[in-house]
């Protein structure tokens, strides 16, 4: 179903659990990997998407289609992320290097990560990045978004996004040399 | 020398990671249960918050004005003047426009001249031509 759709849906009386269901349903999986790929845990990354979504349910009925729904959900996940991730640091007063040596562990010990040791050295790479590098990053190489689409996510310039996009993957080129 | 790495191979773009089973049935089901529980969002909450805003500005404006009347001195009672500072412990109840006395200040003072004395000045040796003279 066309998200002008579901919102059509949405603000009929009796019908929006119904619609939101189905926003639920056709947005979930991407907003899972968003997030699971900037936290690393299971269980973070279900609390994270779960609050996402709550926020959305609670923020639908004033969402004016300035920007596109998937933009919209992308936007609350990314500063859902962004905020946890900024607690976590300051609650534990970890430096960037402790932090990413902390993620890297979670990812050791994660049970639901199948890769190859190439596969590994890349993700290690990757959480070594500055947060908000690491977003424009994963959007651009995994999930393969446009810059422009980045750019109405993160309110970040085209130009700003592609010079820290490169900068990050010579960073990553670099990391996985001492790795393997 | 090592070769430099590409990270632009096809099986590093694959997702490595799993997800637990039925995981996103759960999280729809879980979903549902706490927009079910939690009261739908209507125009109160989004007022609520922004009438919070408001009270606890004026709050803190209330605050600020109570400190500033308790602790500003009154401008009224200027200290530096000596006449004020016995002003204040009663002892110069007048100013000097008290002390004046009309009947003694000469500049002010109008002089009267006598009718009789005129005619009498008049009546003396004082010639047309020497009066004609007085401007």
């Amino acid at each position: 179903m066309d998200d002008k759709d579901i919102l059509i849906l949405f603000r009929e009386e009796g019908k929006e659990h119904y619609a939101f269901n189905l926003i639920v349903k056709k947005y979930e999986e991407r907003l899972y990997w968003h997030i699971k790929k900037m936290v690393i845990s299971h269980d973070d990354s279900n609390d994270l998407l779960q609050n996402t979504l709550i926020k959305a349910w609670n923020a639908l009925p004033e969402f004016r289609e300035e920007s596109r729904l998937f933009t919209w959900l992308y936007r609350i996940a990314t500063n859902e992320v962004l905020t946890y991730l900024k607690k976590k640091k300051l609650r534990t007063f970890l430096s960037l290097s402790d932090y990413s040596r902390q993620l890297e562990n979670v990812l050791e010990s994660d049970v639901y990560f199948n890769g190859d040791a190439t596969q590994k050295a890349l993700q290690k790479a990757i959480l070594r990045l500055p947060d908000k590098q690491r977003i424009v990053f994963n959007m651009r190489y995994f999930e393969e978004l446009k810059y422009e689409e980045i750019s109405e996510i993160l309110g970040t310039s085209v130009g700003a996004l592609k010079a820290s996009y490169h900068h990050a993957a010579k960073k990553i080129e670099e990391s996985i040399q001492e790795l393997i | 020398m090592k070769e430099k790495f590409n990270i632009d191979q096809p099986k590093l773009k694959e997702n490595p990671f799993s997800i637990p089973e039925g995981y996103f049935n759960f999280l729809e089901n879980a979903v549902q249960e706490r927009i079910s529980d939690a009261p739908k969002a209507g125009w109160w909450s989004f007022v609520k918050p922004h009438l919070a805003l408001a009270t606890t500005f004026c709050f803190i404006l209330l605050i600020g004005y109570g400190t500033l009347k308790i602790f500003t001195p009154d401008k009224t009672l200027n200290v530096s003047n000596p006449n004020t500072e016995l002003l204040q412990e009663n002892q110069l109840s007048s100013s000097f426009i008290d002390f004046y006395d009309e009947d003694l200040d000469s500049l002010t003072q109008s002089k009267k001249i006598d009718p009789d004395q005129i005619e009498e000045y008049l009546n003396t040796d004082a010639s047309l031509l020497y009066l004609a003279s007085l401007e």
